[in-house]
């Protein structure tokens, strides 16, 4: 198998190196054949990165340890499920899983370009056959996944087992396949640049790829999150960790960029500045995968560490000295057909958009690289942590869901400010009702109360963009309420998509406004039988069940759930608040009002092989809250001792997923008659052009 | 509130008003001075109204575990971050201040187990450099929307044709048209019957499309 692996690899090489000459060749000479021959290398390039995956696949199924990142990352005991994990649990592996995704993509991709991009073909695959050499070169290199082991082991070491979860199915690769995916849009753009064919020919298919990307990483993004919080047992979800960062990095300018390439597509303008933003994308997505390779930053996620991260930093400034000559040298053919007419309109809050989006980008960006610079300046380490990038983001994300109530209620052009004003009237009374609302039910949190009146403000304007064009609709074409509000979305996917992530955008910031500034938390050791009551929760320690293996001493955790009546607890209550504490411990059984609600058995694992412990929380989960808990250890005394969290509004955070994905979907889904005028188009068919609609119009 | 009841007047009535800078001027000023009105009364929390539990979630938030990669205290299940967890709790009980705790630690791990430099000495870079790049980001936005505007107002002294040709410049997809007309006639009648939206009202203006 290691063999067949090592040489699909070099064949690897071979092939992209080959794809990005005959491409090249082939455009500045006008060899037809050679630009074909090219083209088709990248179908090549990923037969061969599936051989070498399917090696690496068959080795870890049939426990071949004689190749030493087998024996690494797994061992005979681990289920076969897991395979697939083990497969890109560390450096190696990764490259090629990250290698696959990319030679995947590209082969999509590379089919998929209308037939008027041609021209620009040719750069555009050399571009995608020089970042697969790059990858398949590194592997061949320095992290080659097939390296053999001279002795023999009987056994592998196995897996981290912080990764043997079934979240590391989706998380890691989404992640991963969305930050290398990064390099399409990518391509085209530059593709498009280089060949001096500057129109817009590109916007669409980057447009579509830089979705696909935005979508894969969002939705990996947020499975990372909910991984960290229901089951990794971290008690957060979000703590900004270095790569943490990296990914929301690049997410955020694939954000501005799919927001202002509408601006170029429907209006020509904003050319020069997509060039940038997709540029930026690409640039950050290459520091990610440079620091999850290892190296300067300290990160929960340093699960693979090596010196790749330095190759891979390099590759970043190759890539940013590519991207910044070509767009000098192309600068003159840039510039934009159009200006902005008014400040009041759609294309000036896709600016507003843009500049708050990159500025929670530039941020994030010092915030990771200040702990390198201080080191360096003045030799202190210093940590930069969730305190600081809340403090420094949170206002600027506050403000950027303001504008994402008002942006979507400004027209393309101009506007009158009576017309807007009239539009702002129910968002703005929406959201002083919820001051108001808020403040009388005594919810004093200044930042907290902001945040939700934003959000009302925000989700109002987007309802009442659904509410106004459908009852447009149903007065002037009688039609049913939904199937009118059904065909106002279809007439204009990529908007109604857009419309749709605002709303899970929103979920997630009432599921984070609610946890970050309403979380109580208590911790205490409790015997079997004993109690700890938070709020208005008693939470019983039944009893612990434990099992014994080899590799691992897993206990669990047996606690019966009660809703209490406070008053019953009313002595406690009092001199717990008198003593400073959060809860208290009872050790007597049940009381009047007291309604068991559920049971949980969170567990704590502690891992011989590697001297790690790993919890798994226990949540009962409701819309209004969670009640979260952890068992930080088991006690020789018999005493567990737990960490409680009540978390309120987490749930909010999860509903965001599903319809991040729902909306990313809709703006995708190809439009009907586009597509068939396209076809119409393309046999020759005479359509209505723009002449003749001015003629009609007139 | 006299914007918004304002407001409510229009929304019901649907005689049209002369377009006013001073209802814009109005919102701005009840945001203006609700805003901060809202802080006043909102109030900053004192660390004095928290109780002991509060106050030592509240630190182990905001220190580092230094034996855990990037793990703050309350994150981290490793025995020594319960045990400086422990220290916390005792340190609040015998009356040290949240400063006294953090430089406490600081003293012992260095100034890496604080979750976010303190904002003094050099570290008020790391706390400066947001505002910069907010405010520089801010002028270069501004600076680029009034030199976009003064290149269309000389484009347009020089060339009047471009106006009234731009719907043709305009590349209007095919596939595109027959919605387009449809969504438009739509909007165009919503107006007259009196359910204007904004966009309905320029796009009857300058035929844009929507």
């Amino acid at each position: 198998m290691d063999q067949i692996g090592t040489t699909a690899i070099w064949l690897g090489v071979a092939v992209s190196a080959y794809a990005a000459i005959t491409s090249l060749v082939g455009a500045k000479g006008a060899v037809p054949e050679l630009v074909v021959s090219g083209r088709r290398s990248i179908y090549m390039a990923f037969l061969v990165a599936l051989v070498a995956s399917a090696a690496l696949l068959i080795a870890f199924l049939t426990n071949d340890f004689s190749i030493k990142y087998v024996a690494n990352n797994s061992n005979i005991v681990m289920g076969r499920g897991y395979t697939l994990v083990a497969f890109y649990a560390a450096n190696e592996g990764s490259l090629l899983y990250i290698t696959l995704a990319l030679a995947l993509m590209s082969a999509i991709s590379v089919r998929a370009a209308p037939r008027r991009f041609a021209g620009a073909m040719p750069y555009t695959v050399a571009i995608l056959a020089v970042v697969l050499a790059f990858l398949f070169g590194t592997m061949a290199t320095y992290a080659n996944p097939f390296e053999t082991l001279e002795i023999v082991p009987p056994d592998g070491r196995g897996v981290n087992p912080l990764l043997l979860h079934p979240g590391f199915y989706s998380h890691p690769p989404l992640v991963m396949a969305g930050l290398v995916g990064i390099t399409i849009p990518f391509a085209f753009a530059s593709g498009a640049l280089i060949s001096g064919e500057y129109g817009d020919d590109w916007v669409d298919i980057a447009r579509v790829f830089a979705i696909i990307m935005w979508g894969i990483l969002g939705v990996g993004i947020l499975l990372g999150a909910w991984w960290a919080y229901t089951i990794l047992g971290w008690g957060g979800y979000w703590s900004w960790d270095p790569i943490e960062n990296v990914a929301l990095m690049p997410w955020l300018v694939l954000t501005a960029f799919i927001h202002s390439i509408m601006v170029q597509r429907r209006r020509g303008m904003f050319r020069m500045w997509n060039i940038v933003l997709i540029d930026i994308a690409f640039i950050l997505a290459q520091l990610g995968m440079s620091i999850n390779r290892g190296g300067s930053v300290v990160s929960v996620h340093s699960f693979a560490e090596s010196t790749l991260g330095l190759l891979f930093l390099s590759f970043m400034a190759i890539s940013l000295l590519f991207a910044f000559a070509i767009f000098i040298w192309r600068y003159p053919r840039l510039k934009s057909e159009r200006a902005i007419e008014s400040f009041m309109s759609r294309e000036s809050s896709f600016l507003v958009n843009n500049f708050l989006l990159l500025v929670v980008m530039s941020i994030t960006l010092w915030g990771v690289i200040y702990p390198v610079f201080s080191n360096l300046a003045r030799d202190v380490d210093v940590s930069v942590s969730a305190p600081y990038f809340n403090r420094v983001n949170g206002p600027v994300l506050l403000l950027m869901v303001i504008v994402m109530g008002i942006g979507p209620l400004l027209p393309w052009r101009r506007t009158s400010t009576r017309s807007l004003n009239r539009w702002l009237i129910a968002p703005m009374v929406a959201a002083s009702l919820t001051v108001i609302v808020l403040v009388a039910f005594g919810v004093w949190e200044f930042w907290a109360v902001l945040g939700f009146a934003a959000v009302t403000f925000a989700g109002v304007a987007v309802f009442e963009e659904w509410w106004m064009g459908a009852r447009a609709r149903v007065s002037n074409l009688g039609e049913a309420p939904w199937t009118a509000w059904w065909r106002l979305a279809n007439g204009n996917r990529p908007r109604h998509g857009g419309y749709i992530v605002h709303i899970a955008v929103l979920s997630l910031a009432i599921g984070v406004i609610g946890t970050q500034f309403f979380d109580q938390r208590y911790d205490a050791a409790i015997a079997p039988g004993e109690s700890l009551v938070l709020d208005d929760y008693r939470l019983e320690y039944v009893n612990k069940r434990i099992h014994d293996r080899p590799d691992r001493l897993a206990r669990w955790a047996q606690i019966d759930v009660y809703k209490i009546d406070p008053a019953q607890y009313s002595g406690e209550f009092l001199a717990a608040k008198n003593a400073g504490k959060q809860g208290f411990t009872v050790a007597t059984g049940r009381r009047p009002g007291d309604n068991l609600v559920g049971q949980l058995e969170p567990s704590h694992e502690f891992f011989r092989n590697f001297n790690m412990v790993s919890v798994r929380s226990g949540i009962k989960t409701s819309p209004i809250e969670d009640l979260y808990v952890i068992p930080r250890d088991f006690l020789e005394d018999e005493r567990v001792s737990l960490a409680v969290s009540i978390n309120p509004l987490a749930m909010w955070l999860w509903i965001a997923g599903p319809i991040f994905l729902l909306g990313t979907l809709v703006a995708l889904w190809p439009h009907p008659t586009l597509e068939r005028a396209a076809r119409r188009r393309r046999l020759g068919v005479t359509v209505p052009t723009d002449a003749s609609i001015v003629a009609l119009e007139s | 509130m006299s914007a918004t009841d304002d407001s409510l007047s229009m929304l019901m009535s649907s005689t049209p008003r002369p377009p006013s800078i001073w209802r814009t001027l109005v919102s701005i000023g009840f945001v203006a001075i609700s805003v901060p009105l809202l802080w006043l009364a909102t109030g900053c929390v004192n660390e004095d109204d928290l109780t002991t539990d509060q106050r030592a979630y509240q630190l182990s938030q905001q220190l580092m575990c230094p034996v855990c990669d990037g793990q703050t205290l309350d994150q981290s299940q490793a025995q020594l971050s319960l045990d400086m967890q422990a220290v916390i709790e005792r340190k609040i009980e015998e009356g040290e201040s949240n400063a006294e705790i953090r430089d406490y630690f600081v003293a012992r791990y260095g100034e890496v187990v604080l979750a976010s430099p303190d904002a003094g000495g050099f570290n008020i870079i790391a706390w400066v450099m947001p505002v910069i790049i907010f405010v520089g980001g801010a002028l270069l936005v501004v600076n680029a929307f009034l030199n976009m505007r003064r290149n269309r107002r000389d484009d347009a002294r020089g060339n009047e044709v471009e106006e009234s040709t731009d719907s043709a410049l305009e590349p209007m997809r095919p596939g595109e048209v027959m919605d387009e007309y449809l969504e438009r006639a739509d909007r165009e009648i919503a107006a007259a019957v009196g359910n204007v939206s904004p966009r309905a009202e320029t796009d009857a203006d300058n035929g844009d499309r929507n």
